[in-house]
């Protein structure tokens, strides 16, 4: 079944099209959903409010970008708003003294894989990590997280700024631990 | 290792990273979830639906047992006459004293005409005390004729009184308030005129404060519409109508005119950019020699130029509509009186104009207006109003009102295709004056 006759056929609300919908992306939507919320258990839920979303306004879904972009956008936004109505408040941590500049060497990275890298993002103050994720993974504007996360554009670059740089060092310190 | 790099890595490594799942039992739970709140929707809807259609039927059946005098067929009438032929006629034939009826109760309370209700107004409207009570003689025309036996006398004596309402809900006799009262209001009203419609024409305006509901039509809008949230935000709105009434002596009365409302919003943001600017000849570097000599060495320079913005601008949505609406008048001996009433508004012409955020992430703001744009409706359809009045009689002629009033505009002002749905809700008071003819 090709995407498109897929979405057709979720359009035209049929069961068989949107189990196999479920089949293919649940897999890629629950990683997008565990990177907003706090655990396990709440990212299912989000994938399960993701999907019935979905189905809700597959209806008005126009194909002019990338239909699993548009899937993803709804789970971003969905996770968001269950953290917010679980009162998960999204907390900025006060601004702290100039962190050292930390160079990452080139040979790291190969070695850090998804779950690891996954690991490692979640250890992040909730605020940094909520914007890394929209910014860097995710590809959302500053203009778009401000929207999302009622923030300022500039305080979402310093966000980002903060997090990449504890982030570098969080596998900096990792890597000297192992060897 | 720069940063763009590492960032890189991390997109890739994350991007198609998929988390082991059993996505039956995820479909299942979404299947069963969705089947759930379909079913909650519907439950709703059935329970509405069908308080509405009780609360209709029982409204029409109320009025259908309470008219006018004309109800020579109800079924209490029919008892209380019944009754009140039996007991006097009981009293006859069983040798005791004739008794004597109370007027209200042989003439029950749906048998009098208006004139006896009337001139009966001052007192109480069910059970009437102090009527000179009538002799036995008086009710000959309506009871059989008889002949006197010898040997007894008449006297009066008061029979018990029948009950004309009862406390039971359904009981078709139970004393109504607002509005199915219509006999009794109308008899006993004081009447400003003797027409039965009345028209009359008045000038109103209203200062109402603005609730805005702006959301996105699918979740990928949403950063957008939180971002419009944030920077619009609603102010006053002033409306100003010409309303023409046809009241009727029972107190209904419908209201059609033309009103125009304007609402403001204030758009306000403020943000900032950078771009980089080679410079051809700027000054590399500087070198002084030993003996004093300076040589400044030029060349291209990148300059980073950060441009900040800063706009305020008062949007606006101006409407002309035409309400339509039906109320009720609370009438009173004294010049003050109150009002109720609810209706539609059907809007003839939208013209929006103002600065908005528009959906593809411009470097700045939009000028929008519905004329060229098409980023609002030109129509918006159907919007509902309701308003409580306490009005001032002033003359005969000359009313003033004033009182809260509350519109709700459920269609949206942006047409679907934008992916928002922007509408709203005014609540304030207004004032007014009416002319009556």
């Amino acid at each position: 079944m090709t995407e498109q006759e897929l979405i057709q056929g979720c359009q035209k609300g049929k069961s068989a099209h949107q189990r196999e919908l479920v089949r293919r992306f649940a897999p890629i939507l629950l990683t997008v959903c565990r990177r907003y919320v706090p655990d396990l258990p709440t990212a299912e839920d989000a994938l399960q409010e993701t999907f019935i979303r979905v189905f809700r306004h597959i209806s008005g879904y126009k194909p002019s970008g990338s239909f699993e972009g548009w899937l993803r956008r709804i789970a971003v936004t969905t996770s968001l708003k269950l953290r917010k109505k679980m009162r998960f408040a999204t907390e900025f941590p006060a601004e702290k003294a100039h962190l050292p500049e930390t160079v990452l060497l080139p040979e790291v990275l190969p070695r850090l894989g998804a779950e690891e890298i996954l690991r490692l993002i979640d250890g992040l103050p909730d605020g940094y990590r909520t914007v890394f994720n929209l910014s860097i993974i995710d590809g959302y504007s500053h203009r778009e997280i401000a929207g999302l996360l009622h923030i300022t554009e500039s305080a979402s670059r310093s966000h980002l700024a903060r997090a990449r740089k504890q982030l570098i060092q969080r596998i900096t310190q990792q890597e000297k631990i192992m060897l | 290792m720069n940063s763009h790099e590492f960032e890189a890595h991390l997109r890739s490594q994350l991007h198609n990273h998929a988390t082991p799942v059993d996505t039956e039992a995820v479909w299942r739970n979404v299947k069963q979830k969705r089947r759930q709140r379909r079913f909650v929707v519907w439950f709703f809807f059935g329970v509405t639906l069908s308080a509405a259609l009780f609360g209709a039927w029982y409204t029409l059946q109320l009025r259908s047992l309470i008219t006018t005098p004309g109800l020579p067929e109800h079924p209490v009438a029919h008892t209380q006459t019944d009754m009140l032929s039996q007991s006097v006629q009981q009293a006859h034939t069983s040798g005791t004293p004739r008794a004597s009826a109370n007027k209200s109760i042989a003439f029950s309370n749906f048998r009098a005409d208006k004139q006896s209700i009337a001139e009966s107004k001052t007192h109480s409207r069910y059970v009437q005390t102090d009527v000179p009570r009538q002799s036995g003689n008086d009710l000959a025309p309506m009871l059989p004729q008889f002949e006197p036996i010898s040997g007894y006398s008449l006297q009066s004596v008061p029979l018990s009184r029948i009950p004309l309402h009862q406390p039971s809900f359904f009981a078709p006799e139970r004393a109504f308030s607002f509005p199915l009262t219509s006999v009794q209001t109308k008899l006993d009203a004081p009447s400003r005129s003797k027409q039965p419609l009345r028209f009359s024409i008045a000038l109103e305006s209203g200062l109402m404060a603005t609730s805005r509901n702006l959301e996105a039509l699918s979740p990928v809008s949403e950063s957008i519409a939180g971002l419009r949230n944030k920077t619009e935000q609603p102010l006053e709105t002033w409306q100003v109508a010409v309303l023409g009434r046809l009241s009727h002596s029972s107190g209904w009365f419908l209201d059609a005119g033309i009103s125009h409302t304007r609402l403001t919003e204030r758009f306000e943001d403020s943000w900032s950019s950078q771009t980089i600017e080679q410079i051809p000849d700027a000054i590399t570097e500087i070198i002084i020699q030993p003996g004093g000599d300076t040589t400044f060495v030029t060349g291209p320079v990148d300059a980073v130029v950060t441009q900040s913005w800063r706009i305020r601008h008062y949007n606006t949505h101006t409407l002309i509509d035409i309400p339509l609406n039906i109320g009720y008048r609370f009438r009173s001996d004294g010049k003050w009186s109150g009002e109720i009433q609810a209706g539609a508004v059907l809007n003839l012409v939208l013209n929006s104009q103002g600065i908005i955020w528009e959906s593809d992430l411009p470097q700045t703001p939009i000028e929008v207006s519905n004329s060229d744009s098409g980023f609002f409706r030109n129509k918006i359809g159907l919007s509902y109003s309701g308003a409580l009045n306490a009005t001032y009689d002033l003359t005969e002629q000359l009313v003033l009102y004033g009182g809260p009033q509350i519109r709700a505009i459920p269609s949206s002002l942006t047409p679907e295709a934008n992916d928002f749905s922007q509408s709203y809700t005014l609540f304030g008071a207004r004032l007014g004056c009416r002319l009556r003819f």
